[in-house]
């Protein structure tokens, strides 16, 4: 049958899909090997204590693990990271947490974040009328480098809201004229805090957005107001592509498959980075894969069987399996070769694995969405999903982006 | 019987005896008209009822007055400093163990030698080093001391004593002497009545149990408590001048209010208002937007102070006089935030250096209290360190609960004890961490909204907080007005010294020309 016939370039992957628990120490190593080969950006996140940094780390990554203080407690005593996804981090939030609470020296923790950050994001809760500690550290950091760009995030609108009073829709503050659209009193916040902080040194650009981050449940609809003038603030300052990393198409409304795309995009990466290396077990990139697959079997909660397993691969057909096996092969046939040859190998190897990874997500994304709603999955529409997929797969396998100016050493 | 004669003398005996005879026949004679008139039994039973009378009124006044005197016992002044406390400890132990037998009351120099005693007491506790403690004292200063002391122990004992302001301590003495020769031959007296009058004997004999037990108390009871008394007036005012928290020609109260809440009440109202008693002066500090303004507004009921969400809106100290029903008479201060741009250092300090209570207005939805609490402790610090002077109460209001989790919903009453719902675990959450930043006692965290028609727990929390914190501050606001006072006759004393000087002067260049 296609699918027995399918299944010999396969073997391993169809193996590390069934095991119970994809081979933990093989895998371990291959994230560390990655995470070592290359570090993923860092979005620093500079705001006192309970000024909506975790509710901008929750908006951004659309996780709702990140634990939102309750608008009082100080979490955690020093500066702390959070990686997302956790297992194959595509970015990584830094959060000063303790700036401005009792018993807290902030300068080691500034001095780390500011060694480690690729993007700085300023929080000002709208209603802080005082914002000298913030402007501080900010006019340090930027002392220090001159051209960093500078999202403010202003947050917290609603707390200066009229009573009663709902967001202004569609959101006004990107337009000209946003003065005349907004309740009083947030006009006057918003301006006054610009006002007071001031100009910075330096002359990378400075971009201001209010927005307003609240748990579903505060009844502020929409609860992530502002979110898209955040993305496009960091997409203009940064040249990280992070937004392509942690959102899927906006096409895409399948919650699921939007759940998923980040953690498509991080073991891709993982796998673009292992297939980099000169030296590599070719288990490690289908031990990758193999537990890729896994997770977004456990997302979509429809666990692989020998059935479902034998059916996707199958369905995906000869051609594509001989491709993949060609390319994870090819990669280490380059490398045997004198000089050029390991250089070419990495490279090949880097894109090929990060590409044939992408595009596995991507295709079982398709394959689960359309099994759990009972649909009878076409054998084209899924090598489609694939096709498209690995052409936007090679892309992430290349280099990492450039860090932006005078940007600080990894 | 002989010793009757030895004491008394054969012709006042006789003479005595001589003028009885009619008064002892009188009895005699009335029994035999009951008798003969047979009205004896009636008679008799008046005599069980009326002693049954007497002796149970006098229970009932024996135990009032055991009620009433430990009741009225000098206790230590409101407005003494810790270290004026533990010297009235000591006072109060010298009293608790003086026994009249030991300081019988009737000896003038016993009580001059415990008076003594006392002062030397109370002089080496607060002039531990001098080798001759009394001798800090000026001649004046000890004598005003007994003077007082004497004064209002006369006091008491008229309001407290009947009939006292006709006893003597020598007819207190004598009485008692009378009584004691009675007991020694009481025994005579009894044996004759009942030879001569049977019945009246019986009369007697109930008149002796009460009349026992009244003098008995009357003697043992009252001069222990005058002696303890005694004691603890002389330690009081020995204390008050040795610990020099009074003066000495003082005919003004204590509380008469000080130069310059006059002048800040005059501030507050725009007239001199002719105030009884001194002010108490509430301050309200805090950062910047904390809401103190608004808390103003909230406290008098009515827009008092001008507040708006930017910061500065305040611009210098200004007093606000309030008066409650009579209930608590004040001057609050609305101050610029500390952090702002109108704050300033010097004068805020001054003003939390006068302050009888402090309210800390700080806001219950932030994290970020660094600021504030060493701000606190600068200021717990500065007051901590002068002895001489009491701390001022402590209360923190927390704003801005209408704005904690869920942020939509405000429908008060919130019941925080055991919270119910989320907005009530949020707000006391919000409290513990508060507390816990700031270092303060949670019960001394209230609560409250002051967001325009929204105003919450302002009303009952926290007026009930301030009434609760008084007494305490009003202690600091009896030492404050003290040393104000104190200030104020150095430099009347000094002027009318430099004026005698100037007089001097005058006279010499005079004589001179």
């Amino acid at each position: 049958m296609n699918a027995e016939r399918a299944r010999g370039p396969w073997r391993k992957l169809y193996r590390a899909l069934l095991s119970s628990e994809v081979d933990g120490e093989r895998l371990g190593q291959a994230l560390r090997a990655a995470a070592a080969s290359q570090p993923v950006p860092v979005i620093w996140l500079l705001g006192l204590a309970q000024s909506g940094k975790t509710s901008i780390v929750r908006a951004l990554t659309g996780s709702s693990r990140a634990e939102i203080g309750n608008g009082f407690r100080p979490c955690t005593r020093t500066a702390s990271a959070y990686d997302f996804p956790p297992e194959a981090p595509i970015v990584s939030f830094l959060d000063t947490r303790g700036l401005g609470e009792v018993d807290y020296v902030p300068d080691e923790d500034l001095a780390q974040c500011e060694a480690r950050a690729h993007q700085l994001i300023t929080v000002l809760k709208i209603t802080d009328t005082r914002v000298e500690t913030v402007r501080e550290v900010l006019c340090a950091v930027r002392r220090r480098h001159p051209d960093w760009p500078v999202v403010i995030a202003q947050t917290c609108l609603h707390e200066a809201y009229p009573e009663d009073a709902d967001h202004v829709l569609p959101y006004p503050f990107a337009m000209t004229g946003w003065e005349s659209r907004v309740p009083e009193a947030v006009r006057r916040l918003v301006l006054a805090q610009r006002e007071q902080l001031g100009k910075l040194p330096g002359d990378g650009p400075v971009a201001w957005v209010p927005l307003d981050f609240t748990l579903p449940e505060d009844g502020y609809q929409p609860a992530d107001y502002g979110i898209d003038a955040l993305w496009s603030a960091i997409e203009s300052a940064s040249s990280l592509g992070l937004r392509a990393r942690l959102r899927a198409d906006p096409s895409v409304t399948d919650i699921y498959s939007r759940a998923a795309h980040p953690h498509v995009v991080g073991y891709s990466l993982a796998a673009g980075a292992v297939g980099a290396l000169p030296v590599v077990d070719l288990a490690l990139v289908p031990a990758l894969q193999g537990r890729l697959l896994q997770l977004l079997a456990g997302l979509y909660r429809l666990p692989w069987t020998r059935r479902n397993a034998s059916e996707f691969l199958g369905l995906l057909g000869g051609g594509i399996a001989t491709a993949y096996s060609l390319r994870l092969a090819g990669r280490s046939i380059a490398k045997l070769v004198p000089g050029w040859g390991q250089t070419i190998g990495a490279v090949w190897g880097a894109s090929a694995s990060a590409a044939t990874t992408y595009a596995l997500g991507k295709a079982a994304c398709a394959y689960l969405a359309r099994r759990r709603e009972g649909h009878v999955i076409e054998a084209d529409m899924l090598r489609e999903v694939y096709r498209a997929a690995l052409a936007r797969g090679r892309q992430l396998g290349r280099p990492p982006a450039e860090r932006p100016p005078d940007g600080p050493v990894g | 019987m002989k010793d009757l004669f030895a004491q008394f003398g054969w012709w006042r005996v006789a003479a005595v005896a001589i003028a009885a005879v009619p008064l002892v026949l009188l009895p005699l004679l009335g029994t035999v008209w009951l008798w003969q008139s047979g009205q004896i039994l009636w008679w008799l039973l008046a005599v069980v009822l009326a002693g049954g009378i007497g002796l149970a009124l006098h229970r009932v006044a024996v135990a009032r007055e055991q009620r009433a005197l430990p009741e009225m016992t000098t206790s230590p002044g409101a407005h003494w400093p810790a270290e004026a406390e533990r010297c009235w400890a000591k006072v109060e132990r010298l009293a608790e163990t003086a026994t009249i037998e030991e300081w019988p009351l009737a000896d003038g120099a016993g009580l001059m030698r415990l008076a003594r005693q006392v002062l030397v007491m109370v002089a080496q506790h607060f002039h531990p080093r001098a080798r001759q403690p009394l001798l800090e004292m000026t001649l004046p200063h000890t004598l005003a001391i007994i003077e007082r002391a004497a004064r209002e122990l006369r006091e008491e004992i008229v309001y407290n004593i009947p009939f006292s302001h006709r006893l003597s301590l020598g007819a207190m003495t004598r009485a008692k002497d009378l009584h004691d020769l009675y007991k020694r031959h009481e025994g005579w007296f009894r044996m004759g009545r009942a030879i001569l009058s049977p019945q009246s004997a019986v009369a007697a004999e109930l008149r002796r149990a009460v009349f026992e037990q009244v003098s008995a108390h009357g003697s043992e009871r009252l001069q222990t408590w005058l002696l303890r008394e005694y004691i603890k007036k002389l330690g009081y005012h020995a204390i008050d001048l040795y610990g020099g928290l009074v003066r000495i020609e003082d005919d003004t109260p204590l509380a008469a209010p000080d130069s310059r809440s006059l002048a800040d009440g005059e501030a507050a109202d725009g007239q001199a208002a002719a105030a009884a008693a001194e002010p108490l002066r509430i301050v309200l500090l805090g950062r910047a937007n904390a809401g103190k303004s608004s808390l103003i507004n909230a406290l008098f009921g009515e827009l008092k102070a001008a507040t708006d969400l930017l910061p500065d809106t305040t611009a210098g100290i200004t007093p606000y006089r309030l008066d409650r029903d009579g209930a608590l008479q004040a001057l609050v201060f609305d101050t610029p935030g500390f952090d702002g741009a109108q704050a300033n250092r010097k004068a805020l300090e001054r003003a939390t250096a006068g302050a009888d209570l402090v309210l800390w207005v700080t806001v219950a939805n932030r994290a970020d209290r660094a600021a504030e609490r060493e701000r606190l402790d600068e200021i717990r610090a500065t007051l901590a360190e002068d002895p001489a002077r009491r701390a001022p109460p402590l209360l923190v209001v927390m704003t801005h609960i209408d704005l904690l989790r869920p942020p939509r919903e405000w429908q008060p009453p919130y019941l925080l004890d055991p919270p119910q719902g989320i907005k009530a675990e949020q707000i006391v959450a919000a409290l513990g961490a508060l507390a816990d930043a700031l270092d303060i006692d949670v019960a001394r965290v209230i609560p409250v909204c002051l967001a325009e028609g929204r105003t919450y727990n302002v009303d009952d929390a926290l007026w009930a907080a301030m009434l609760h914190a008084q007494p305490e501050a009003d202690r600091v606001r009896l030492l404050r007005c003290l040393r104000a006072r104190k200030r104020d006759e150095d430099w009347g004393l000094l002027w009318q010294q430099l004026g005698n000087a100037g007089r001097f002067l005058l006279r010499r260049a005079g004589r001179a020309e």
